[in-house]
């Protein structure tokens, strides 16, 4: 039997869940049941209607968790796994950082990856975009300005 | 004038404290989302979250934000008056830069330096009065070309 299509947003609590969720609404999809949240948003900001799993916080806003991050890692790769070997996967990530182990794991797979860089960006790239710019098929940038330092990105207009 | 302080899901103490110096000796209201800060204000109202923050937003006349560009977009395209105050404590800079982005388009104002909050008060009213420019963005238009591309 064919493996069904399966879309993973990725995206992190505050600004990048609002444009994954501003994303999400415009490409009006009526079937949302093959649509999954990777997150580290607290349950109660959540989405009704979607599928989220939890991967666990890397960086709370005081900085970084080496225990958050081990209990990520874990979550992250089974998670992918587990949907990369159940279906055909296409990756929509808006960042930050907890977008790229489920973006590498993806791609041996063959996923799609498309990444929107964050809209907080003008004049400089974040850590994220630079290594999301390498491995994604479609990359856009929601600022012109950001053209000149992602020279094969796509100019999306703004979420 | 009713004031209206956010700092969303962050931990911005210093905002909050400085607010409440101001509003011990204005005859302004002020009210704070104070989020992940232990800080209280004692000379203001404040609160943790709310769900009637739009109603909230609704009521006030001037918001003072921190520079969380989820917040500032949302808050531009409901089009209020806003001071933009970067929390330059972050991991990295990226508040300083949709800050100077909304100031060069003059969107709003903003307050680098909490010792002059006080004083961006005070050019507020003249400058939304005056200088403001409605916030107008380029909006999303890619949305088929990934539809077609992811195949769903």
């Amino acid at each position: 039997m064919p493996k069904q299509n399966l879309v993973i947003f990725i995206a992190g609590e505050g600004g990048h869940y609002e444009q994954a969720k501003r994303l999400l609404d415009l490409l009006e999809l009526k079937n949302k049941t093959n649509i999954v949240f990777l997150t580290d948003l607290p349950n109660e900001c959540k989405m009704d209607n979607i599928f989220h799993e939890h991967l666990g916080v890397i960086r709370s806003k005081q900085g970084f968790s080496p225990f958050g991050a081990l209990c990520y890692f874990r979550k992250a790769v089974v998670t992918t796994l587990h949907y990369c070997l159940n279906y055909n996967v296409s990756i929509i990530s808006t960042g930050p950082g907890i977008s790229i182990l489920p973006t590498l794991i993806s791609k041996l797979f063959g996923a799609k990856i498309i990444h929107v860089e964050t809209w907080s960006r003008f004049y400089s790239r974040s850590l994220t975009g630079k290594l999301m710019y390498i491995f994604s098929n479609k990359f856009y940038v929601q600022n012109k300005s950001l053209l000149s330092l992602y020279p094969k990105a796509i100019y999306s207009g703004r979420l | 004038m009713r004031i209206l302080v956010t700092v969303g899901t962050y931990k911005f103490d210093d905002l909050i404290k400085k607010v409440d110096e101001i509003a011990l000796k204005s005859n302004q209201y002020f009210t704070c989302q104070i989020g992940e800060g232990s800080y209280k204000p004692d000379n203001c109202s404040s609160f943790v979250f709310s769900d009637r923050f739009h109603e909230k937003v609704n009521e006030v006349d001037l918001i003072i934000t921190h520079a969380g560009a989820g917040t500032v977009y949302s808050l531009l395209e409901r089009g209020k008056n806003l001071i933009v105050v970067p929390c330059l404590n972050r991991v990295d800079n990226h508040q300083l830069e949709i800050t100077n982005y909304v100031v060069s388009k003059k969107y709003c104002l903003a307050c680098k330096d909490l010792s002059v909050l006080e004083e961006t008060l005070y050019k507020a009213k003249d400058f939304f009065a005056k200088s403001k420019v409605q916030y107008k963005k380029h909006a999303f238009f890619k949305s088929s070309e990934i539809i077609q591309y992811i195949d769903i």
